[in-house]
């Protein structure tokens, strides 16, 4: 039998790891009560500065660690790059940059708290384009508007591209057209998810190729990329970051890609310009905070995060998740989304998925 | 097979060995703690392993993710609160025993059982890895419905209450998971314009609260509980009998089997494994009465079979290079940050990931008994700390879980609501069991009848009617619901003939 001391052990093992478990990603700790009153924006701001520290003494900021926030769980690609962003953004300031996940709707939901959060630089939060091109032009439920932020720098992009399975007789875009439109198919193509900017990519493709797709959504590229290899979808649109593994295995192929050049790391893939169709749809990601952040603050943190990006540690990071680095300053970034978004607008207006 | 003696070469050294010893413990703990699961920890623990060689790591993460499915009946059996859905079924009649003072029983079974089970997975798994993922990329969208169907409808028979009020709970949870963005639309439902829901609500919270917080309330309200929960447990009482072991064998062997084969599926197969292995025990039980009473087979088949579902989810992982749940996707992003990229070319380039891997797995299942058996004399003394201690660190635990989930105050807010609700449907002797499961198989269901018909196009339903798979599991579905009416019709007569 056992002592009865050891009894005490047990709930005290699973406080701890209990403890350790909600803090370890949730850096600042929520001790303090939010000081806005208003439900969702105070869930949102978890662990926030609540005014309680006046933002006054910028000069010498950060004088506390700063959040980064990912809108997406613990090991999605968007968090490993957070995690290796904030560790090479780390060695550039004199306060440590700690992840924190809020997941949920793509991203939409951290977005929306975003809106009310303190805007004095402690928060930042990583991006991806759909959320500032393709949701406002659908998602008329919108929490949030481009107005309500500060977009500080671009950090990595990877383009969607076309694929198929390897066993597909389509070796070449104009394989796939010329079969489709001769037997007067109408093809099945997977994305990721509704609206998602793959999803609106292969809209675009069809369109311009003039074959008729039939769109289905998945839960993610993992989902879809299981349906093209089980020969369930005649086709998919995906990140190609996402479908480089299995290209390099041989299970699926790409057919092009919707980016300016062509992928380093897949030399004989060619553009969708190349192909004969000149569009470019490219998911990025970027840094954003609260709009109004102070001057020198931003400063701050674009110079950090751009020695971030450019340290050879997030490079690397960024190679074994088949991305690749991006940097662009505050004004390409918001013309990467005004161009995006246009093409979305009159992608939507002549009807989607029709 | 010189594979696998290559890989007992690796896992055979003494640091391989305690990074294995150091991942099945703390999948245990983790497992244990309700709210806090497998994939939190790993997550946790990705940033502090790059020093390590890729092997090392994984070998570890993997113990994580299967050990966790050793504790997670722990909590279920113990205090009625299941830290994970694949725990679910296995509250109800675990906990019965629990009370009954066979606390020890259940949780032996639930250890032995998970033992034999991950063991006959793994067997499986290192034999047959490449032929079942080219089986599982058979199933698409039509047969992920087909069986989410079935587990609906077995899912209607395994709570021992009457059958409408299961279909009301089963329908409310369905309702429950169309809350939130529509994954064929991308538009937002049933989120009365609140922005933390159009996330969906989680399964964790409402689990948590409607078993968790529901049992700390009728705690406070039943003072007669404090005497009946302390138990006195003698030694011998914490080993199953042998009634109980031989009531276990054939539920532990099927649910293996059964577990391992709806493991290779996508989504919430495990889950749905434990309630057909729960919903098939008590269809061959000869008392059958005596499920929802603490009936042993319905811990040994459920627990049986998630953990083999568990080492399934393996064979498309390192076959096909693709995740089927959330762990294994936090075990893929762990082969990603060593540069390892799992999937057909694995076996090739990095044999010694591969079977180092797959040896580990034996080895970690042999740790995992060996350190769970003893821990049952342990856990239920658990049961004999006094309810005012006892309730309140349920308590705090489960908040703390629930906010840990999603670093959000919404879930433990949900999670309040929930066990407040839940309570009152206890008072109303409604079993909420039916509506957690059926929360995590409506989105399954949902989004694989419409993937199913987009992909059918013209062809419409008749899609479900074409393919062998489908044909195959909707007669299977049919004939549950139509063979009790006829068999006991046949029964009757029968009767009446011996009369």
């Amino acid at each position: 039998m056992f002592k009865s001391g050891k009894l005490i052990i047990i709930p005290a093992l699973l406080l701890i790891l209990g403890l350790v478990g909600g803090c370890g990603s949730s850096a600042p700790a929520p001790s303090a009560p939010p000081a806005q009153s208003s439900p969702p924006a105070s869930e949102a701001t978890v662990g926030e500065p609540q005014g309680s520290e006046p933002v006054a003494a910028v000069s010498n900021f950060p004088t506390k660690e700063i959040t980064l926030i990912c809108p997406w769980n613990a090991g999605a690609s968007a968090d490993l790059q957070c995690r290796a962003l904030a560790q090479a953004a780390s060695k550039y300031l004199p306060q440590p940059v700690v992840v924190l996940n809020q997941e949920g709707a793509g991203g939409i939901l951290a977005t929306t708290q975003m809106v009310t959060t303190a805007a004095d630089g402690y928060t930042v939060a990583l991006g991806v384009i759909g959320l500032f091109t393709a949701q406002p032009v659908l998602n008329p439920d919108l929490g949030y508007k481009q107005e309500d932020f500060d977009f500080l720098i671009s950090t990595a992009s990877a383009p969607c591209a076309i694929m198929v399975n390897a066993t597909s007789p389509y070796q070449t875009v104009a394989d796939l057209v010329k079969d489709a439109t001769e037997n007067n198919k109408t093809l099945t193509f997977g994305s990721p998810g509704a609206n998602s900017t793959p999803h609106l990519a292969g809209e675009q493709f069809f369109k311009l190729t003039g074959v008729k797709g039939q769109h289905v959504p998945f839960t993610g590229g993992s989902p879809t990329m299981t349906a093209l290899m089980g020969d369930q979808i005649d086709a998919a649109s995906l990140v190609i970051s996402d479908a480089i593994p299995q290209i390099n295995a041989g299970t699926l192929r790409a057919l092009a890609v919707a980016s300016e050049e062509r992928v380093p790391s897949l030399p004989d893939i060619p553009t969708m310009k190349e192909a004969g169709y000149d569009y470019v749809f490219k998911p990025s990601w970027y840094l954003f905070a609260p709009a109004g952040l102070p001057a020198d603050v931003k400063a701050i943190l674009t110079d950090a995060f751009t020695k971030g990006v450019e340290d050879p540690d997030f490079k690397k990071a960024m190679d074994d998740l088949n991305i690749a680095v991006e940097y662009k300053n505050e004004a390409d970034t918001l013309a990467s989304f005004a161009s995006q978004k246009a093409v979305i607008q009159e992608l939507v207006d002549s009807g989607l998925g029709s | 097979m010189e594979g696998l003696l290559n890989g007992f070469a690796i896992v055979l050294t003494p640091m391989n060995l305690l990074f294995a010893l150091a991942g099945v413990f703390l999948g245990t703990l983790v497992g244990v703690l309700p709210g806090i699961g497998p994939v939190g920890s790993m997550a946790l623990l990705l940033g502090a392993t790059y020093g390590l060689p890729p092997e090392t790591a994984i070998i570890m993460f993997a113990g994580i993710y299967y050990g966790s499915m050793y504790g997670g009946s722990t909590t279920s059996i113990l205090i009625n609160i299941p830290g994970e859905a694949s725990a679910v079924v296995t509250a109800i009649d675990g906990n019965k025993m629990a009370k009954r003072g066979r606390a020890g029983a259940a949780l032996s079974i639930a250890a032995i059982g998970s033992f034999i089970a991950g063991t006959i997975g793994i067997v499986l798994l290192t034999f047959l890895a490449p032929t079942l993922a080219r089986f599982a990329l058979r199933f698409g969208p039509p047969e992920y419905f087909c069986i989410a169907l079935f587990g609906l409808v077995t899912l209607s028979q395994i709570s021992g209450q009457a059958a409408w009020k299961s279909f009301i709970m089963v329908g409310v949870g369905l309702l429950i998971g169309a809350i939130g963005v529509d994954v064929i639309t991308g538009a937002t439902r049933m989120t009365f314009g609140l922005t933390p829901l159009q996330k969906g609500i989680d399964f964790v919270p409402l689990a948590m609260g409607f078993f968790g917080i529901t049992e700390v309330l009728e705690a406070v309200e039943s003072k007669v509980i404090q005497k009946a929960d302390v138990i006195k447990v003698r030694m011998r009482e914490l080993l199953p009998n042998r009634e109980e072991a031989r009531r276990s064998a054939g539920p532990i062997a099927r649910g293996s089997f059964l577990g391992f084969f709806v493991g290779l599926l996508p989504g919430p197969a495990g889950v749905i494994s434990t309630f057909i292995s729960y919903f098939i025990e008590k269809k061959l039980s000869k008392k059958p009465e005596e499920f929802g009473e603490g009936a042993i087979e319905g811990v040994a088949g459920p627990e049986s079979a998630n953990n083999s579902a568990a080492v399934g989810a393996f064979v498309p992982l390192l076959s096909l290079g693709i995740p089927f749940s959330p762990p294994t996707a936090m075990l893929l992003t762990a082969m990603l940050i060593h540069g390892i990229t799992p999937g057909p070319l694995l076996l090739s380039e990095h044999p010694q990931v591969f079977w180092g891997l797959i040896a580990s797995m034996y080895i970690g299942n042999f740790m995992l008994i060996l350190l769970n058996l003893p821990l049952v004399g342990l856990f239920v003394k658990v049961l004999k700390t006094p309810v005012n201690l006892l309730m309140p660190i349920i308590t705090i635990l489960c908040i703390i879980g629930a906010y840990a989930l999603n670093n959000s105050v919404v879930d433990v807010i949900l999670m309040i609501i929930a066990g407040i609700v839940g309570y009152g449907l206890k008072k109303l002797s409604f079993s909420t069991a039916p509506m957690v499961l059926a929360l995590v198989i409506g989105p399954m269901m949902e989004n694989s009848l419409r993937q199913s018909l987009l992909i059918a196009q013209s062809a419409g339903f008749t899609i479900f009617l074409t393919r062998p798979i489908t044909r195959l599991i909707v007669i299977v579905t049919l004939a549950i619901i139509v063979a009790p009416p006829i068999i006991k019709i046949i029964n009757l007569r029968g009767r009446k003939k011996h009369v």
